[in-house]
């Protein structure tokens, strides 16, 4: 799990490169580092549904450092290692049955396998049967029936078991 | 042997040496064609003879047209079938290989997307599934769903002199009316595609008050736009050779603008004003452009550009 300390490292680290520009992702969080030549340093932290952090950047140098964004990707307070995302292959619309009128492929608490489908993304009429690729049961739908879709976007949680 | 001789008579005597059988046999044999629902005409002393109106799609018939090389290649008929999607899906599942065709004279669950009802009444169209293994990421294989439409398009506006066009995202239309639908699915394993089914279906002989009350204004069928009586058996080959071109073309080069062009060029949506329900949202706005992998780019009665991949257009101000 990333600390203050460790973000505090990076600013550190930055601002003795000549790097310009430091992105750093992980399963938790997505961090953005600029350098922003000549102003002081301002940190801004940025709340999230669950999670808030704040962050003082500090500069021992000419160049300022400002911590741009931080934004945690985790959206629960589980453990990462006992749970999943399961992430959208494609740009389309998530579709959580197979017709409107026909019951929702799984619901929150329902053991899936890996075959198990869990829902449909379509673009340009070409249906995708999401599998879950996992064994476990669904903790949360990250994403509505009918809405649009990223690559890789998360869309459901799961507990493995 | 009956096929070439072209609606002449063949005598029995001629078959009999042919095939160094005898008359009796030859007579068993045509009694089972006929049964098959061939119109094999008996004449004595004129001999046998196969009368040309037959449209058949088994794969006996559809060989004699193929000049695909891997499409058509193996091709699974039946005569009734709950879907020929459906079918296709348990034959890739089963690891048939690319190029496999199913194809049924009659569909008694066809379907379109959100298993909408597909009207597929026996003999009166061509309703076939194809199956696809591409090498292409799974980004991607939106761009088969206009790669299809248009080799759909390219062959049904030669077989007819008329121009047909594509009503986004794949509808092919002959003076505005549907008369054609394609639905694509695709089965993926890990992050690699598995398979794709690509479901033509094709209305050819429906005549207008043959179809339910429902379809009328919005449904054609190809025969009313052709001059000689079709064979589906040879509309099917001509689709899988285009298809095939196209299919092999822009996979080796990964360029699909082409394909893209032809999209764009012979299309009813862009350039118009359209209400799309695309998901749960509901829009309007002027269809700008299409991209590269047909997504429509419409600017919204707010002035917002919008990417749209997947939807019905409710409404359009097409002429």
């Amino acid at each position: 799990m990333l600390k203050v300390s460790d973000i505090r490292d990076f600013i550190h680290l930055l601002d003795e490169s000549t790097v310009h520009e430091l992105r750093i992702e992980t399963d938790e969080i997505k961090l953005t580092l600029k350098k922003a030549d000549g102003s002081p340093v301002v940190a801004t932290g940025v709340e999230s549904a669950n999670t808030a952090m704040r962050l003082t950047g500090t500069t021992s140098t000419q160049n300022a450092n400002m911590v741009e964004s931080v934004m945690p990707t985790k959206e629960s307070k589980e453990d990462d290692s006992s749970t999943s995302v399961i992430r959208s292959p494609m740009v389309g619309t998530f579709y959580r049955a197979s017709s409107p009128n026909s019951e929702a492929f799984v619901q929150v608490g329902d053991r899936i396998s890996e075959h198990t489908v869990v829902c449909i993304i379509e673009a340009m009429k070409l249906m995708n049967e999401i599998e879950a690729d996992v064994k476990g049961e669904i903790i949360e739908v990250l994403t509505e029936n009918g809405h649009l879709v990223e690559y890789g976007q998360p869309l459901f949680r799961v507990k493995l078991a | 042997m009956l096929k070439y001789a072209r609606g002449e008579y063949v005598s029995s005597r001629t078959i009999c040496e042919t095939f160094q059988t005898s008359r009796t046999a030859i007579w068993k044999h045509v009694q089972s064609l006929q049964k098959q629902g061939y119109s094999v005409e008996a004449v004595p002393s004129k001999g046998y003879r196969l009368l040309e109106m037959d449209d058949f799609v088994s794969a006996y018939e559809i060989k004699d047209y193929i000049q695909a090389k891997v499409f058509g290649k193996l091709i699974a008929y039946r005569e009734s079938v709950d879907s020929t999607n459906s079918a296709a899906r348990q034959l890739a599942d089963q690891g048939e290989p690319e190029g496999t065709l199913v194809i049924a004279d009659e569909q008694t669950h066809g379907r379109g997307r959100f298993q909408r009802k597909w009207y597929s009444p026996a003999k009166s169209g061509i309703w076939m599934s194809l199956i696809l293994r591409p090498n292409l990421s799974i980004v991607e294989a939106p761009r088969l769903t206009v790669l299809t439409a248009v080799a759909v398009a390219k062959t049904l506006t030669k077989l007819s002199n008329q121009q047909a066009y594509i009503k986004w995202p794949n509808d092919i239309l002959f003076d505005g009316k549907k008369v054609c639908g394609i639905l694509t699915e695709i089965n993926v394993e890990g992050n690699q595609i598995n398979y794709v089914i690509v479901g033509i279906g094709i209305n050819v002989n429906l005549r207008q008050d043959e179809l339910p009350i429902s379809l009328q204004p919005s449904v054609c069928s190809l025969q009313s736009f052709v001059h000689q009586p079709l064979k589906r058996a040879r509309v099917v080959a001509n689709i899988l050779s285009t298809l095939e071109d196209l299919y092999i073309t822009c996979l080796k080069s990964g360029d699909f603008t082409g394909v893209m062009n032809y999209f764009k060029i012979h299309n009813v949506t862009l350039g118009h004003v359209v209400e799309i329900q695309s998901g749960s949202s509901r829009l309007a706005g002027i269809v700008e452009d299409i991209d590269d992998y047909g997504a429509l780019v419409i600017r919204t009665t707010d002035h917002q550009i919008k990417k749209i991949y997947s939807g019905d257009i409710l409404s359009s101000s097409v002429q």
